[in-house]
Formats: C-alpha cells, sequence, structure tokens
C-alpha cells in the first residue's frame, strides 16, 4: 500500500549541474531531501510520479524525473523505483486513469509491502513580477487551493486537487497540475483494495511552502494513518 | 588542463588557481599612490583593507620601482622588515611577499615571516635566490633584459621578446632549483614594462600562453603600467579599465598571480574569467531553473 507520499519541486536547481558555488535556494534541497528520507525510510518500493517538461529542447529525460532519482540517490536507501510520467497538460481524466493503475498495481502487490510515492509538482511560476511567466494574479488564489488540499489530506483535501482546471492552470504555469492530479487519483477511492467508498487517510507529517523565484514550492510529507 | 601545483607558504595551488597579489608600498614616491601607505599606520590600513577586500598575498615594497633617490639596503630593511614581522603578528595566514633584489633584505624579511621574495629585477644580485633556498621560500624570476635596477628602457629592442623572456626566466627558475629552492616555490613573471618598451609588453601579453606552457606558476604585474596608458593614451589614474581589460586577457591564457593596486575589481574579473573558463562554478544560479 502506499504508506507515504511525498511532494517535492521539480526546479532543475537542485540538479547537481546546476549548482553554484553557493545554493539559489538556501535549503531547499536540504528540505527536499529531508522530506524524501523520512519518507522512504521504510519503504520497499518508490513510485515517482512526475510531469513531462512543459517545453522540451533537449534528450534528456524531464527535469521533474530527474529531480526525484538525484532525491532518492541523496537518501542512500535501497528501494525500487518505478517511473510514471504524466503530460504536464494532460486531461483530469488522463490523470485519473493513471493514478487508479498506481492503486491498482499496490493492490496487486503482496500485502505488507511500503510503497512512498515520489510526486514531483510546482504550483504556479507567475506569483511575482520577477517569477518566470510574469505576474498573475489569479496564481495565488490557485496555489492557496493546493497548498490548502495538501495541508487537509487527513480530512480528504487531496481530492480537491481533482477540481484544478487543466486551462486556468497551463494559463498559470502550474506545471504540477497533472502530477497532482495523478496522487489525488492513486491515494483517493481506488485505494483500500479498490472498494469504493474505502480510503486511506493521510496526516500531514511535514509541509513547507516558498516562493524565492516566483514559483510556488511544495515540500511535504504525508503518511497513512495506521 | 595542465597538472601543475605550485606551494607559498604552507598553502599549495594549482594550475586553476587565479590569485590577487596586492601592492603594499612602504615608500613615499611611488608611481601610483605617491605615498599614500608611507605612513605605517596607513600602510597596515591598506593591508587589513586588501585582505578584506580578498587578496591571498601582499607584496611589501620598500624602494619605488623608477629611478630616484638612491635607498641603501639599512634604510630599505627599516622601511619593510618590522613591517612585515607586524603583518605577520597580524595576519597569521597570510601570504607575504616582500618586493626586493636584496639578498641581504631578503634574508631579513624571511627571518621575519615573509613567505615570498619577490625579485622584480632579474636575478641583480644572485645570492638572493640561495636565501630564497636557506629558508624554504618561494621567489619571483623575472625577466629585465638584464638592466639595472631602477632604470627605465631606453631604445632597447628584441629580436623576438618572448624568447628572450624565455630563456631569461627559465634559466633563473633552473638556477633557483639548482641552488636548492623548492622546485614548486619558484614562480615566474616576464615584467611588464621592465626593461620593455609599450609594444613589447603589448606582445608578452598577447603570446602568454607560451609563458603558461613552460610548466612555472606566473606571475603578472600590470597593474596601471604605461603599456596599457600608452594603449589608451591615458594617464596614471585612469588605467584600471585598460588593467582590467588585459588581467582578463592573462587569465584566459592562464596566469596564476596578479600583482595589483586594485583589489576587488581584479578579483571581480578573474572570478568571471574563472567562471566562464569552467574553472570555478557561478557563485548562485536560478536564471532559468526555478
Amino acid at each position: 500500500m502506499i504508506t507515504d507520499v511525498v511532494v517535492v519541486p521539480g526546479a532543475l536547481l537542485l540538479l547537481p549541474e546546476y549548482q553554484g558555488r553557493v545554493a539559489a535556494a538556501p535549503g531547499l534541497l536540504e528540505s527536499c531531501v529531508g522530506a524524501v528520507r523520512d519518507a522512504v525510510a521504510s519503504a520497499h518500493h518508490v513510485v515517482v510520479v512526475h510531469g513531462t517538461d512543459r517545453e522540451p529542447r533537449s534528450a534528456r529525460p524531464a527535469a521533474g524525473l530527474r529531480v526525484a532519482d538525484h532525491l532518492l540517490g541523496a537518501t542512500h536507501e535501497n528501494f525500487d523505483v518505478e517511473h510514471v510520467g504524466v503530460a504536464w497538460d494532460a486531461s483530469v481524466a488522463d490523470c485519473i486513469a493513471l493514478g487508479r493503475a498506481v492503486a491498482d498495481r499496490e493492490d496487486e502487490r503482496s500485502g505488507n509491502r511500503a510503497t512512498t510515492l515520489l510526486v514531483v509538482a510546482d504550483g504556479s511560476a507567475r506569483r511575482t513580477e520577477k517569477a518566470p511567466g510574469h505576474f498573475d494574479e489569479r496564481a495565488a488564489a490557485v496555489d492557496d487551493s493546493i497548498v490548502g488540499a495538501v495541508r487537509d489530506a487527513a480530512d480528504g483535501g487531496l481530492d480537491r486537487l481533482l477540481d484544478l482546471d487543466p486551462t486556468l492552470c497551463a494559463d498559470l504555469l502550474v506545471t504540477g497540475r497533472a502530477p497532482l492530479q495523478v496522487l489525488a487519483a492513486a491515494t483517493g477511492e481506488a485505494l483500500g483494495g479498490g472498494h469504493e467508498g474505502e480510503r486511506t487517510a493521510y496526516e500531514v507529517v511535514s509541509c513547507e511552502v516558498s516562493d524565492p523565484f516566483g514559483v510556488l514550492y511544495v515540500v511535504a510529507h504525508l503518511r497513512a494513518r495506521a | 588542463m595542465s597538472d601543475l601545483t605550485f606551494r607559498l607558504g604552507s598553502r599549495s595551488f594549482d594550475a586553476r588557481s587565479r590569485l590577487v597579489m596586492a601592492i603594499v608600498n612602504r615608500t613615499p614616491d611611488s608611481f601610483y599612490d605617491k605615498g599614500a601607505t608611507w605612513r605605517e599606520d596607513a600602510a597596515f590600513e591598506r593591508v587589513r583593507t586588501v585582505v578584506a577586500q580578498g587578496a591571498d598575498i601582499v607584496d611589501i615594497g620598500g624602494i619605488k620601482a623608477a629611478p630616484g633617490v638612491e635607498i641603501g639596503p639599512e634604510e630599505e630593511k627599516e622601511r619593510v622588515v618590522d613591517f612585515v614581522a607586524a603583518v605577520r603578528a597580524e595576519h597569521p595566514e597570510l601570504l607575504i611577499s616582500v618586493d626586493t633584489w636584496r639578498a641581504s633584505v631578503g634574508r631579513a624579511v624571511l627571518e621575519a615571516g615573509a613567505d615570498i621574495l619577490n625579485d622584480a629585477w632579474g636575478g641583480a644580485d644572485p645570492e638572493l635566490v640561495e636565501v630564497a633556498a636557506e629558508f624554504d621560500a618561494a621567489v619571483v624570476c623575472t625577466h629585465t633584459g638584464g638592466v639595472t635596477p631602477r632604470t627605465r628602457p631606453h631604445r632597447i629592442e628584441y629580436d623576438d621578446v618572448v624568447a628572450s623572456v624565455v630563456d631569461s626566466l627559465v634559466a633563473q627558475a633552473d638556477r633557483a632549483v639548482s641552488v636548492g629552492v623548492a622546485r614548486d616555490r619558484v614562480v615566474i613573471d616576464p615584467a611588464h614594462d621592465f626593461g620593455k618598451n609599450s609594444w613589447h609588453s603589448l606582445e608578452v601579453t598577447r603570446r602568454l600562453d607560451e609563458l603558461t606552457a613552460l610548466g612555472w606558476p606566473l606571475l603578472v604585474s600590470l597593474s596601471n603600467k604605461d603599456f596599457v596608458g600608452e594603449a589608451l593614451d591615458l594617464p596614471v589614474g585612469e588605467r584600471l579599465t585598460g588593467t582590467l581589460a588585459a588581467t582578463a586577457i592573462s587569465a584566459w591564457h592562464g596566469a596564476h598571480i596578479y600583482r595589483v593596486h586594485e583589489v576587488v575589481e581584479t578579483r571581480q574579473v578573474l572570478d568571471m574569467v574563472s567562471v566562464i573558463a569552467g574553472d570555478l562554478p557561478p557563485a548562485r544560479t536560478a536564471r532559468g531553473l526555478a
């Protein structure tokens, strides 16, 4: 079962090849590694959910995938890793289908194997004048809804991620919308053996929010209630 | 990338090192500062300032390079020896160089705690390197074309100035090693403007890679010199931009030590070249990466 969920940003500045002499966002990498390390501490299996790049220019794997692999590597733990890529602009229906497929595979796994879902997802990149996408006054409300949904995970808040509007999120450069909706579907009603109405409640172990460059970063660790 | 390594004092450096050597004059009449650090308290303050600005080395000199009033060895010692001891006491980690051609002065400053003898007059006193060897100090060998200390070049011509520089510096470096200076404590300096007209100094700058290829750590002393002034037709006091351009070219050619008046600007230029060359990561990068 999915015992832990960890949400991290997909910022390229987290990758070692882009490190300057001092960190561009002091403490961000450490927060991400700490949250991932806690979330995978007892995991046998890690499912990485990441979006595709919004503006691909190279043959490299998606930034989100590379960030996830870097963070997992930094934990020095051993587990199986499965990558689930979702188009950054996938429809909600496609995200739900992908999330349910993840949940179904978990159901098929033998009993007590602990799985961590590592979700690479950012909020809007249009939060300030200096933000990559310049300022959009609608960004704050959408980001607040994302942060609120994660913080209310214990009360089913993750379901609200499915309400994020793909068109609005695309306008606001919320590149994490699709991975977050896969997360909502994977941890929603499809869990608990796939029985409608049975769900696993997640408690918020930690949730840090920042936007040092006008992009919403969420670093959150959720753990299934025993 | 060259596998060059060199040592100054207790510190080790490699081919990618770009070090700032700040000039500290204990003179009343040097061309650039015109005695600004002649008083001891002003000289101390200059040392504190350049250390705070990121200088790796201070180069303390008691006699200006240009012709002028004769300064004997005892007076030169009075100007620099106690000062070196005091700087050493206040800055235990700082690399201290002394600009002198005299072995007797060299001995006294090494006893006082200096790390480097900057022989700016091309081995005029052959015993200087022997003193360096005795103290396991570093020594800077310079090309002057064999002129007498504190004389200006007058109608000197070379068939190939860089060849003359190479021949002289290699001979001096080899001799330093032969008398016992550690091979990784020998630095070479083509000595811009010394025994050279501006055409010579410009050619040396243009072909500086031929000197870095020799396998010795390379010092350049470009700061506000006449070759910069004549290149741009600018007087002393207006040569910083030209100096920094020459600094950047020298850094790209791989010079290791930069003897300068302006530390902050030089440090920025050297760091920028190091970053462009890939020898140093950028300070902090977020553009397009957030």
